[in-house]
């Protein structure tokens, strides 16, 4: 491709400026500020740039190269012929956003953009901008980091065969940056780095701790929940207790009440029964007081007799019989006295011989026993003394008797005294008895028996009106009789209460109630009783459980929430971790595939340009397969590395200069681009500068050369040179 | 007249996985829009609130929910109908036996299917969902046999609608045209519809706010009017949240280009669901989760689905040449693209593809 001429509209500071190049090297030179990189931009922007985009190349926005004060994009016409030498003009308007291919030769107009961009490619060689820039573009900063060993020409080489345009850019520091960012992701995960770990392990660890969370709340708040479903099954259970409950237990209290009104029944027909019969014994026992107090009107009087008047009377009494016994006596003993006077007055007593001769006897008994006895010493002797004594002993004693009764002498007076005592007796005796009958007398009794034998009947009646009256008073203890008869009433009314009860229709649910069904029954309420209690208690403790509990369902709902969340991110960090994986197997491959390639085709390639360049110097360029160059040098008889040290800068210069020539010949086998150098030789030093212009010639004969630069070192090796005036003031 | 407020699908405590950690700020939300439909009931005079199933998300609601129910349902001197959905159905385990809801609050449970409001002149019919695998018509056995001027059922369930095929309680077309009834309040769906059929006027009031981010319609209740003249059904917004759809060509475009074009719909209250779609440039990375994570702030949630495939055309030898690495990547992850054994596999290259090339272009993209 040959550049021939570009117009420019309000392009930054090159506002209606137009600009014409010529086969070979074209010179464009300007100091600082004078637009030298801008008509490089506009260059590269008229070929490949698209109207219709804002952004014009990676960062560059399209409104930045708008001419100062101007609110219009700009546009750019570019004259150029292809390889054929057909020429063309390129018209792009970046404000209208309309794109026109004119074919100069024939006439023909292209103003769609997609084929505009095909032609303007297939005249190129390639269609990328980025490509373009970082092939046929060869700036300053990139010989100055080559020469300055900076930069390896292999890491510059590998960067434009990586293609990406960016200088930065290596595929070995993208295959870096990948297995970095890889081993990132996966730290902590596939391998062991429990300090700083990588994304997909802090997700899955917080997974795990949700989970783990998970698995402590949600029995929790199962249990929570099973409590309040617990606790309507227990309200459901309690329910139909209590339902069941009331009837049996109405029929229980109504057996119940019924037991009770019978025992009421029972108890007030007794309580009836025992108050008819003490109420019968009071009134009997007052019938007897009543018959009592008749039958002691006939002994009047005797209700005054005491124990001191009976006593008195009973003295007198017994003085009267004593008298009597004492008269008795004594006209007994006066008759006997009469009697014996008389007897004795027949007979007159003498001696009592029989007692003396039977004393004479025994005196001389004994006295031939104590001859006997004394003479013989024998026992016949003492026996016979022995017998004498008590025979004497014993007539003596009969003798005193004899002679100690009265002598007959004194009967006369005796029966005179006897007589004077009976007298006084016998007054004495009427006196008592005459007092014993003043006694008796209000009483209507003639004698003592009749006083005795009327007392004790009166006694009698006063004992059984005692008796009566004692049974009343206790029949009746503090009440009374009208008093017991209204208890009786009311016992009465109370039975017939209870039996009106048992009567009842409602009551009588219970009468068929036998007792073993009335024991089945408590047991049923017991059990029941017991279950609505046991069911209770649960119902409590679910209720507790239930307001007690630490989580609740939202804590899970939160829980699950954020574990989605996590799982979310973490497949999305898996996926990106696969995606990473493939794209560094396939960057790995193509690499491989490219490199080997490029390195195959690049090593004659740049052996050939810089054997031409150092006028055959240096033979043989090699290169590895991360393009890292090495020449042969036959002084050395050994291969030197560019970074050693051993090349001259200049020359180091002139192999980078050569391996970018072989690379414009391997990417534009059948195109020559033009080659846009800006400024690359400014910090050379005057020997090496013309090498470099000397190698830029040789290269100007297959490829237009634009050199932009502001030193005028470089006038002589131009064809055609474009003189860039500084700004003005105005501008 | 007779003013009836219906609402249904509320699904107050349900969880929002796809919400992630704004899941219990959703769930808040149900609860002031509960208690929004409350205020509107009382402040607007509605003779009758009828809650046509899933009042709750299910049987297991958080006790501070059911509280809070309850206490909003006291706050009103109108009766208050709640049917059982499959959602909360009313089977043993049912937060309808666990809760004591006021007096004013009327659960249609297996027993009666009727209720009737003399003093409106309106009986309530409906059966309760007993299972949430119910199959049977949640319209079997309800007829207008009260004796008051108007009938009103009310139904949880799918209306036979072709493009759904879900068998699950079926109300058939013919059922509501059939019932007798001046109006039957229908839920389930969580969008407002209109299923009148011949005399019967027949409505879902949809979900008051969205359960998920696919639910259009969301967001109402329906406000019924019954007179001599018929019946009259508006749809009136309570909901704060809506649900939008946006489907973004991503062609030829950057990802600050993407995403300038996502925040023109900024809105805190919108539920948005993004599809990137069209032929991206080669070694534009879409991260969809970096996009909903730097979005996140301009939304209630966003999420972006990439449907969207790399211009493998694009891979010309013009822009990418086979001496490039570049060239031969990309020519390397088409191949693999189209020997992809499934769609996971075709997404993975895709993306690989379009890492490897902004990574070989020398753009920061890891």
């Amino acid at each position: 491709m040959l550049l021939q001429r570009i117009a420019l509209e309000r392009f930054r500071q090159l506002d209606r400026r137009e600009y014409t190049f010529q086969p070979g090297l074209n010179l464009i030179k300007g100091p600082n500020e004078a637009g030298k990189s801008t008509l490089q931009e506009a260059i590269l922007f008229a070929l490949l740039g698209n109207p219709r985009l804002k952004t014009l190349h990676r960062d560059k926005r399209r409104d930045d190269c708008i001419s100062w004060g101007e609110d219009r994009p700009f546009s750019i016409t570019l004259d150029f012929a292809d390889e054929s030498g057909t020429p063309y003009r390129l018209e792009k308007d970046w404000n209208a956003q309309k794109v026109c291919l004119t074919n100069l030769q024939t006439g023909d107009r292209e103003e769609d953009i997609d084929s505009v961009e095909q032609i303007i490619s297939e005249i190129l060689g390639h269609g990328s901008l980025e490509l373009l820039q970082s092939t046929v573009c060869v700036e300053q900063d990139a010989v100055d980091e080559i020469s300055a060993g900076r930069r390896e020409i292999g890491d510059q080489l590998q960067s434009i065969v990586t293609g990406g345009g960016a200088d930065e850019a290596t595929v070995s520091a993208v295959l870096k940056d990948l297995d970095a960012k890889i081993a990132e992701i996966e730290r902590g995960w596939r391998t062991h780095a429990p300090r700083n770990p990588g994304p997909i392990k802090v997700k899955q660890d917080e997974m795990g701790d949700i989970e783990t969370r998970l698995s402590e709340i949600r029995p929790q708040v199962e249990r929570v929940e099973q409590a309040k479903e617990q606790l309507i099954a227990l309200e459901t259970r309690i329910g139909e207790i209590k339902e069941a409950l009331g009837p049996i237990r109405s029929l229980k209290e109504l057996c119940d009440r019924r037991f009770e009104l019978v025992e009421q029944q029972g108890n007030w027909k007794a309580k009836e029964a025992e108050l008819e019969a003490k109420i019968e014994q009071v009134e009997e026992a007052t019938k007897q007081t009543e018959q009592a107090n008749e039958a002691l009107r006939a002994y009047p009087g005797f209700d005054a007799v005491d124990s001191e008047a009976e006593r008195q009377l009973a003295n007198l009494h017994q003085r009267v019989e004593v008298l009597r016994e004492e008269v008795e006596r004594r006209s007994a003993e006066l008759k006997q006295l009469r009697a014996k006077q008389s007897i004795e007055t027949r007979t007159r007593p003498g001696l009592p011989i029989a007692p003396l001769v039977g004393a004479g006897t025994g005196f001389v008994l004994l006295l031939i026993g104590v001859v006997i006895g004394v003479a013989n010493s024998s026992v016949a002797g003492i026996l016979v003394g022995l017998l004498g004594l008590l025979i004497g002993i014993g007539c003596l004693i009969w003798l005193v008797v004899v002679l100690s009764q009265p002598r007959p002498l004194d009967l006369g007076s005796q029966i005179a005294a006897r007589e004077a005592d009976l007298a006084k007796s016998q007054d004495h005796l009427q006196r008592v008895t005459t007092h014993l009958a003043e006694g008796l007398a209000p009483f209507e009794c003639a004698t003592w028996d009749e006083f005795s034998q009327r007392l004790s009947e009166c006694r009698t009646l006063f004992n059984q009106r005692r008796d009566a009256q004692t049974r009343r008073g206790a029949f009746l203890g503090d009440q009374t009789l009208e008093a017991l008869i209204e208890e009786r009433k009311t016992a009465s009314r109370h039975r017939r209460d209870a039996e009106e009860a048992l009567e009842d229709p409602e009551m009588q649910r219970a009468i068929g109630i036998t007792p073993l069904q009335y024991e089945e029954l408590k047991q049923d309420i017991e059990h029941l009783e017991e279950e609505l209690a046991e069911k209770g208690q649960k119902r409590r403790e679910y209720r507790i459980r239930r307001e007690i509990a630490d989580y609740t369902i939202e804590d899970v709902r939160r829980l699950e929430e954020q574990k989605a969340a996590a799982g979310r991110s973490l497949a999305h960090l898996e996926e990106r971790l696969a995606v990473y994986q493939l794209t560094r197997d396939v960057i790995e491959q193509a690499k491989e595939q490219t490199m080997r390639s490029a390195r195959d085709e690049l090593e004659p390639r740049i052996g050939a340009y810089f054997r031409r360049i150092t006028q055959g110097r240096y033979t043989q360029v090699e290169a590895d397969e991360d393009l890292n160059l090495r020449v042969f040098s036959q002084e050395k008889g050994d291969w030197i590395t560019p970074d050693s040290g051993e090349l001259s800068r200049g020359t180091v210069d002139q192999l980078y200069l050569a391996a970018r020539l072989a690379l414009l010949d391997l990417l534009y086998r059948d195109t020559k681009p033009p080659l846009l150098l800006d400024d690359p030789f400014v910090k050379f030093d005057a020997d090496r500068r013309e090498q470099a212009m000397a190698l830029c010639k040789e290269i100007a004969q297959e490829h237009q050369v634009l050199l932009f630069t502001c030193s005028d070192a470089y006038d002589l090796f131009a064809d055609n040179m474009i003189d860039l005036p500084g700004l003005s003031a105005q501008d | 007249m007779v003013k009836i407020l219906h609402t249904s699908d509320v699904q107050l405590d349900a969880p929002f996985h796809f919400l992630g950690v704004k899941g219990q700020q959703h769930r808040q939300q149900l609860r002031e829009t509960f208690r929004r439909i409350v205020d509107m009931v009382a402040e607007a005079e509605f003779d009758l609130l009828v809650i046509t199933g899933d009042l709750f998300n299910d049987n297991r609601p958080h006790q501070d929910t059911v509280d809070f129910v309850v206490s909003q349902i006291g706050r009103l001197d109108i009766p208050v109908c709640i049917l059982p959905g499959n959602h909360d159905c009313y089977d043993d385990t049912s937060v309808y036996r666990k809760a004591r809801f006021p007096d004013n609050a009327i659960i249609f449970t297996d027993q009666p299917t009727i209720r009737e409001f003399a003093e409106l002149d309106v009986a309530v019919y409906g059966n309760a969902i007993l299972s949430s695998q119910s199959q049977r018509s949640p319209l079997r056995d309800l007829s207008p046999i009260g004796e008051t001027r108007w009938h009103v059922a009310m139904a949880h369930g799918n209306v036979d609608r072709p493009d759904i095929d879900d068998p699950s309680r079926p109300i058939r077309l013919e059922e509501i045209r059939d019932s007798g009834m001046d109006y039957v309040a229908l839920g389930d769906w969580h969008s407002f519809a209109d299923y009148s059929q011949g005399e019967v006027a027949a409505c879902y009031s949809g979900a008051p706010e969205p359960t998920a981010v696919d639910e259009r319609g969301a967001g109402y209740v329906a406000c019924i009017e019954i007179d001599e003249n018929g019946v009259r059904v508006r749809p009136e917004q309570v909901g704060t949240i809506s649900t939008g759809e946006m489907s973004l060509d991503v062609s030829g475009k950057s990802v600050t280009q993407i995403m300038e074009e996502i925040q023109a719909r900024t809105d805190p209250n919108l539920m948005l669901k993004v599809t990137l779609s069209g032929l991206t440039d080669l070694g534009l990375v879409l991260d969809t989760e970096k996009l909903e994570q730097e979005l996140f702030p301009h939304f209630y949630y966003i999420g972006c689905s990439d449907q969207s495939h790399p211009q493998l055309a694009s891979i010309s030898p013009d822009d990418f040449p086979e001496e490039l690495v570049v060239g031969k990547f990309g020519r390397l992850m088409q191949a693999r693209i189209e020997d992809a054994a499934d769609d996971i596999e075709r997404r993975r290259a895709e993306q690989a593809l379009q890492v490897g090339v902004a990574l070989l272009k020398g753009r920061r993209v890891l």
